[in-house]
């Protein structure tokens, strides 16, 4: 496996991303990228590099977006990417932060560790589980939920954004997830103050891992329905849509509200939707955390 | 004075110079009622958020439904007491501030260094120096304290 990374950053460049590889050769050639090589490009670099792109996506397996800069053209990340095959993922918006968490996935890949909550977390301090299959308890639930977390050492504000990135997540979970046997949406155009309740056998499961250093939030559906044109289309929607249904904005809410958030589809079986927050007392130095976005299928 | 309450909201409805004051209490979800909220005389209608605790995506389109209704009935409408998670829709979500419509204050988190203390400070719009939150003394221990916040992010509605 073959690390190849094209960028015109000097400071942050294949030397420092080698370094922080411990040591590893980094290439800088996309001429010969096997099956399996990482490809990771700058997003400053998309316009330029636009007609290799086919190329790319058919060649690289492991194909990663990374903007040493601040200025982040995640839309245009997204929409490439949508056309390329899993796995996918985007690092960027703090240049000093970005190849640290390049170094991190790269590291978990070549190790062939998932990107799964059960493979992310280890002994935290606040473990709560709940299962939700009636979209009318959905405020309740997050309120004891988040009732019984300690938010030590962390900013005030970090409740009120959990509130609201966990009530997204738990719509989509009830709302737009469930299929019928036909693969058809059940609930999409369902008015949202009509409430549903699934099977107990398909409620959806939150997790929230409350750890020294990170918040941890997992939602699972049981349906795997969500695909990447749908994750293009709204994760970076600033506009309500007013088509019956959703608002059309509660992804972009869940993107904004997390540092990382992974998506990990088993088509037909599950989706795990994991959101994570790193803790810091000054609600800036959340503001100015290194944002990624990754996508995987499970086959 | 009137009070409308519905499933998640509470609006108390209460008569000002010019127009009508809302005063929120709750949450902003998709069970706000817009039909119950407009009707009023037109005017000023200054929405107060201080009580607002939580807003989600179909709670920012019917509230976007409610500010196009009160625009065609000829109303200016004037916020108050945003709180963070209402400011992060302001900045965010294309017409959650109506056309003609304006943040007249608003809470910003500031910042000790010195003893760590964190505040929200009401800030009233028209006094900041386009995109500059001001320094001001910590209530705690009168230190200097700073916005805690990227500036350029958390006043994109201030026009520059």
């Amino acid at each position: 496996m073959k690390i190849n990374y094209l960028t015109k950053s000097e400071e942050l460049g294949s030397d420092k991303l080698g370094n922080l590889l411990g040591d590893q050769e980094v290439y800088s050639d996309f001429n010969n990228i096997g099956s399996e090589d990482f490809l990771i490009v700058d997003i400053s670099l998309l316009e330029e590099l636009k007609d290799y792109f086919e190329l790319f996506k058919k060649k690289a397996k492991n194909l990663v977006f990374v903007s040493t800069s601040n200025d982040y053209n995640i839309k245009y990340a997204f929409n490439i990417l949508s056309r390329s095959a899993p796995p996918y993922h985007i690092v960027g918006l703090n240049s000093e932060e970005c190849l640290t968490k390049v170094a991190e996935l790269v590291n978990s890949i070549f190790k062939n560790k998932p990107m799964g909550l059960s493979d992310m977390i280890g002994v935290y301090k606040d473990n709560v589980e709940v299962k939700i299959q009636d979209s009318s308890k959905i405020s309740e639930t997050i309120r004891e939920t988040l009732g019984q977390i300690e938010f030590d050492n962390c900013f005030s504000q970090i409740k009120d954004n959990l509130s609201q990135l966990i009530n997204e997540l738990l719509y989509n979970a009830l709302f737009n997830a469930p299929t019928d046997d036909a693969g058809e949406q059940q609930f999409l155009e369902q008015d949202r103050k009509d409430h549903v309740s699934l099977d107990a056998a398909k409620a959806a499961t939150l997790k929230i891992f409350n750890s020294e250093e990170r918040i941890f939030t997992s939602v699972v559906d049981h349906y795997g329905s969500i695909t990447k044109e749908v994750i293009d289309a709204h994760i970076s929607k600033n506009e309500v849509s007013d088509k019956a249904g959703g608002a059309g904005i509660g992804l972009s809410l869940i993107y904004n509200n997390s540092h990382e958030l992974i998506f990990v589809v088993e088509p037909g079986v599950q989706t795990e939707v994991i959101s994570v927050i790193n803790k810091y007392k000054r609600f800036k130095q959340n503001m100015q955390h290194v944002r990624s976005f990754h996508f995987f299928i499970k086959e | 004075m009137p009070s409308v309450k519905q499933k998640s909201l509470e609006i108390e409805i209460s008569p000002c110079d010019g127009g009508n004051e809302l005063k929120l209490s709750g949450e902003i979800n998709e069970d706000l009622i817009v039909d119950e909220l407009v009707g009023y005389k037109a005017g000023v209608v200054k929405v107060d958020f201080e009580n607002v605790k939580m807003i989600n995506s179909c709670g920012v389109r019917e509230w976007i439904k409610l500010m196009e209704a009160l625009a065609n009935q000829g109303s200016k409408v004037e916020y108050y007491n945003c709180p963070q998670i209402v400011v992060q829709q302001v900045n965010m979500v294309t017409g959650f501030v109506p056309e003609g419509g304006s943040v007249v204050t608003f809470y910003a988190p500031y910042f000790c260094d010195e003893c760590e203390n964190e505040e929200k400070v009401l800030l009233v719009t028209s006094e900041l120096d386009g995109r500059e939150a001001p320094e001001r003394k910590c209530g705690e221990c009168g230190a200097e304290s700073e916005i805690d916040a990227m500036e350029d992010v958390y006043l994109n509605f201030i026009p520059e």
